[in-house]
């Protein structure tokens, strides 16, 4: 008998320091958003059920610290990843260009089975301040320049876009915990469901293979 | 072979080699090839096995197939996971594909042959290398047992048919001839034990309810010159009704004699090598089941004997596993592999120098030497039969799955733990540690001092604080000593002088920052990344705190201001995430004082700034000095922490870098570091308090089977839960305890400890008085 599979979705948040990366986090999961969060030291994470798509799915979070050379370590933590939300500042220009630089290293560590469409979440946090220094026009460039990466502007302090933002990363973490399933070629019994879904994986069933 | 792990120019070998024409998209090669495995899987091989590939010219397909072999031999060394994980499907797949490669290689001149018989070899180890990767050397045990089959010997064998029927008298090996031959040597000799059922599995195997004939004979483990072999031959035939949970077993096992019913010629002989995993029966411990990496399954009854020797004997010549499965364990033992043996020929490939890191394992040589005595047709073709079975193999792990799911559910767990490394020391019981005692005193801080103001006794003064901390009252003076600013035997006078130099000092470098123009940081690339996360890090350092809390606080300035100097103090180090948590309690109790907490600050970096170097050894190497220091403390844990791919101890990450400050309350991290900055009862005492505190967790974990993630988060929620004075009296004794297991233990774990001879030797002639007389008072004062 198939049995529905319970979906766990590894989201991890990678930025520079200081843009906010555990703030949208704990605005997202906790529905709080306070001045006095410290820098994140090694990883950690949160959980939130949520509903996708008529599914019941488990987001592990994944916050990390932001200086680049504890990195290295916390690698064990970034495979599986179904989902990579690259953070910057809008009023910081250089973390800004950093997500380059956060994308690749993604990628060299989390080494997905399909880079070139693994999906990245790009959000611009703390609209809410006067200092812009990082226009919409230039990040949504940035993504485009990307294969179209969704953008949004967040700002965790005011609850703004967050509920929006992570509702897309889920989806699209989902999408990806499911091409993974068709590449591993899973045996049928572990097929996700009967029911609603069963029209979205043998979809994809028939492109793909 | 999984498609998605090939990159575009595999993918195009594999296309070419089935006769596809080239295309431009990866996806679509991709798609293609996907396809086409789908049909082989099901045992119609597209692939042309006589004509050559197009496109392919020997001397670069060759220097091609090297790289790769050096490649993947990388990639096995960094996979982390288990068999599911990327790394080792990639390693799987990219192997396969290079298998197939090899197995192609125009052999045109006698030196092409050499390449390609060193490639194969090179393949062969990797395949080995990979864990049960066995397979291909029971295909040629097969085969060869079928041979002495039609000589009349009599063999029974257990293979995977498709195989079998191609393998068939195309090849003969030298190994399994001699091992039939030879006298080899008894590890394990036990009559009257019977067999009671040996079946291939595999998909589609049928079930069979019916009752069996069984049969009883004689069990032996023999080594021989290339190999070890379970072997069991039949002495006398009885029955046994009991075979209900034995449905899911095929009774499919040839017998090679001439008359069927002959049982005198029905033979056993299991290869250690292919042995994937075995089982005992939980309610019936007579009964082992051991399952070949072929898919073959055969279970051995004791009636009469207990199997307890038997288990013991392969768990000396095998390493072996629990098997864990949804966090528990199944009561599968997983065949890791055989233990190493100096045998001469491992020595001579040793010299080959393929790999010359890996000691090669007996069987996988054994089976080259056969291979190289053959004529090149034979091996080709042999090689070209094992690359098709690895081919289908690969793809599709399905039946290892079903194999040891229906073994659990006929079976549960079992008593018989990992013996994958050698039993840890077993050390003595922790000595009962008296509880913390009083923190120094005013009183007894200054009358410790002479006339002229020097401390004439600082191991004592250590030792009270090293028992029970300091006196809030006298921290910002005894700190200085702990910290290094002022020596223990320094005069008031000195410390005069002290202050007066160590002030104009710290002004020298803050003014070098303070006086930089904005013209000129705007080409100073490196200052202003260091300025600004320390910007970004001091708004945020214990805000929480009166002392730091609010808008415009001053000191937040005086932090900022210590970073900003140390950043001049020692530029290449920089500023690192977590150095205002080390700086914040000694801002504090040096009551905002710049000049006293930069050079305490400075004091406490010294000790602790590798934790933040670039390449984070520092961390790397405590993270792994932790986890040395486990394996001897807990070894239950590790062993568990191992299993769930824990071991790194990342998750002591935080606890390691700012030594707890963000695991204590603030009034006991002060009490912490006072204790860590004695350096006593050695420097490494943190590595024992973090020892102590997961010893403490290790229950939790164990027992409900954390992994990987859930080991973190229950170590990130100890934050502010740890009981300060026993995490210290626990590791105080587990310091005792592996002192007292001292000459047993490991060079490297006593290194970190400071147990040496000439170390114990200069503590007790260290001082005037010595350093055991200085605890007895201590104490003394503290508990009366």
């Amino acid at each position: 008998m198939a049995t529905r599979k319970k979906v766990l979705l590894k989201v991890i948040i990678l930025g520079d320091s200081s843009v906010g990366k555990t703030s949208l986090m704990n605005q997202y999961v906790n529905k709080k958003f306070t001045n006095q969060y410290k820098a994140t030291i090694g990883a950690d994470f949160l959980t939130k059920e949520v509903m996708v798509d008529d599914r019941i799915v488990t987001m592990q979070i994944w916050d990390t610290a932001g200086q680049e050379r504890f990195q290295s370590l916390g690698v064990a933590f970034y495979r599986g990843a179904d989902c990579c939300v690259l953070v910057f500042d809008v009023t910081s220009p250089g973390s800004f260009k950093s997500l380059d630089g956060w994308r690749d290293e993604f990628l060299i560590q989390a080494s997905p089975s399909d880079p070139d469409h693994f999906p990245f979440v790009v959000l611009g946090n703390k609209v809410d301040l006067d200092n812009r220094a990082v226009s919409t026009k230039r990040a949504q460039q940035w993504c485009q320049s990307k294969n179209g990466l969704p953008y949004f502007e967040t700002s965790a302090k005011e609850a703004v876009n967050v509920e929006q933002a992570f509702k897309t990363i889920a989806r699209n973490a989902l999408a990806q915990e499911s091409d993974v399933e068709l590449y591993n070629e899973f045996p049928d019994q572990i097929k996700l469901d009967g029911g609603s879904t069963d029209n979205r994986s043998s979809g994809s069933d028939n492109c793909a293979c | 072979m999984d498609v998605t792990k090939l990159d575009e120019e595999e993918l195009s070998y594999e296309l070419r080699a089935r006769g596809i024409a080239a295309m431009n998209d990866v996806n679509e090669m991709r798609s293609v090839l996907r396809g086409l495995l789908r049909i082989e899987v099901e045992g119609n091989s597209l692939m042309n096995t006589d004509s050559k590939v197009p496109g392919v010219d020997v001397k670069s397909e060759v220097k091609t197939c090297v790289k790769k072999l050096q490649v993947i031999n990388a990639m096995i060394d960094n996979i982390q996971g288990d068999r599911y994980s990327e790394q080792y499907r990639s390693a799987d797949a990219k192997l396969c594909h290079l298998m197939n490669r090899v197995d192609k290689l125009p052999a045109v001149e006698k030196r092409d042959q050499n390449d390609r018989s060193n490639l194969l070899k090179g393949i062969l180890f990797l395949m080995r290398k990979m864990e049960g990767m066995a397979s291909n050397t029971s295909v040629v045990e097969t085969n060869t047992n079928q041979n002495d089959g039609a000589a009349g010997a009599g063999t029974v064998v257990l293979y995977e048919k498709t195989t079998t029927t191609e393998m068939n008298s195309t090849y003969e090996s030298a190994e399994s001839t001699a091992s039939d031959e030879e006298v080899g040597t008894e590890y394990f000799v036990q009559q009257g034990v019977a067999i009671k059922s040996l079946s291939k599995l595999h998909k589609g195997s049928k079930s069979h309810k019916n009752a069996e004939t069984h049969y009883t004979g004689l069990l032996r483990i023999m080594k021989y010159r290339t190999a070890k072999f379970i072997e069991w031959k039949p002495t006398e035939m009885s029955i046994f009704p009991d075979v209900d949970e034995w449905n899911i077993v095929d009774t499919g096992y040839k017998q090679n004699g001439k008359n069927k019913n002959d049982r005198s010629n029905i033979d056993i002989k299991i290869n250690l090598a292919t042995m994937k995993s075995y089982k005992m029966k939980k309610h019936k411990k007579h009964q082992i089941s051991i399952l070949q990496v072929n898919g073959s399954l055969v279970t051995f009854l004791f009636e009469s004997s207990p199997i307890s020797d038997f288990v013991t004997a392969l768990k000396t010549l095998l390493h072996t596993e629990k098997e864990i499965r949804h966090h528990r364990p199944t009561g599968v033992i997983l065949v890791l592999g055989e233990r190493q043996d100096s045998d001469p020929l491992c020595q001579s490939i040793k010299e080959l120098k393929i790999f010359p890191d890996q000691p090669p394992t007996s069987t996988v040589w054994s089976f080259i030497s056969g291979f190289q005595n053959n004529p090149v047709e034979k091996t080709y073709e042999t090689f070209a039969k094992i690359s098709d079975v690895l081919l289908t193999r690969t793809p599709d792990t399905r039946p290892d799955q079903e194999v040891a799911e229906l073994l659990n559910r006929a079976e549960e767990d079992d008593e018989y733990t990992m013996v994958d490394h050698p039993p840890p020391t077993v050390l003595p019981p922790r000595p009962g540690i008296k509880s913390r005692g009083n923190p120094l005193d005013q009183t007894t801080f200054y009358q410790s001092m002479n006339d002229e103001g020097r401390i004439t006794n600082e191991d004592y003064i250590k030792n009270i604080i090293f028992y029970g901390g300091c006196e809030h009252s006298i921290r910002h003076e005894v700190w200085k000593y702990l910290l290094g600013y002022y020596p223990w035997n320094s005069t008031r006078e000195q410390r005069i002088n002290i202050d007066k130099q160590q002030k104009t000092e710290y002004e020298r470098m803050k003014v070098q920052w303070m006086n930089m123009s904005s013209d000129q940081i705007s080409r100073f690339n490196m200052y202003r990344d260091r300025k600004s996360l320390i910007d970004k890090d001091v708004y945020r350092t214990d805000r929480t705190l009166d002392f730091y809390a609010g808008e415009g606080n001053d000191n937040l300035v005086k932090l900022h201001n210590v970073l900003m100097t140390y950043v001049m103090y020692n530029f290449d180090l920089g500023y690192v995430q977590g150095m205002s948590d080390l700086l914040s309690p000694i801002l504090m109790i040096m009551n905002s004082d710049e000049v006293e907490s930069f050079w305490c600050f400075v004091g406490f970096m010294n000790r602790v700034n590798t934790n933040f170097e670039l390449k984070q050894t520092g961390m790397k190497k405590q993270l792994n000095d932790l986890h040395y220091l486990l394996t001897t403390v807990s070894p239950k844990l590790e062993n568990h922490l191992k299993k769930m791919d824990s071991s790194n101890m990342y998750f002591c990450f935080r606890w390691l870098l700012v030594l707890f400050k963000r695991e204590f309350i603030y009034s006991d991290i002060m009490r912490l570091w006072e204790v860590l900055w004695t350096d006593i009862p050695c420097a490494n005492f943190h590595l024992l308090i973090c020892v102590a505190i997961l010893d403490n967790e290790k229950d939790t974990i164990i027992n409900e089977n954390y992994g990987l993630t859930e080991i973190l988060k229950h170590v990130n929620n100890l934050c502010e839960q740890i009981d300060l004075d026993k995490a210290l009296t626990t590791a105080y004794s587990i310091y005792e305890q592996l002192k007292q297991a001292q000459p047993s233990l490991q060079d490297s774990v006593n290194e970190l400890l400071g147990f040496s001879i000439s170390h114990s030797e200069t503590i007790l002639s260290s001082d005037s008085n010595s350093r055991e007389d200085d605890y007895e008072k201590a104490l003394s004062m503290n508990y009366t």
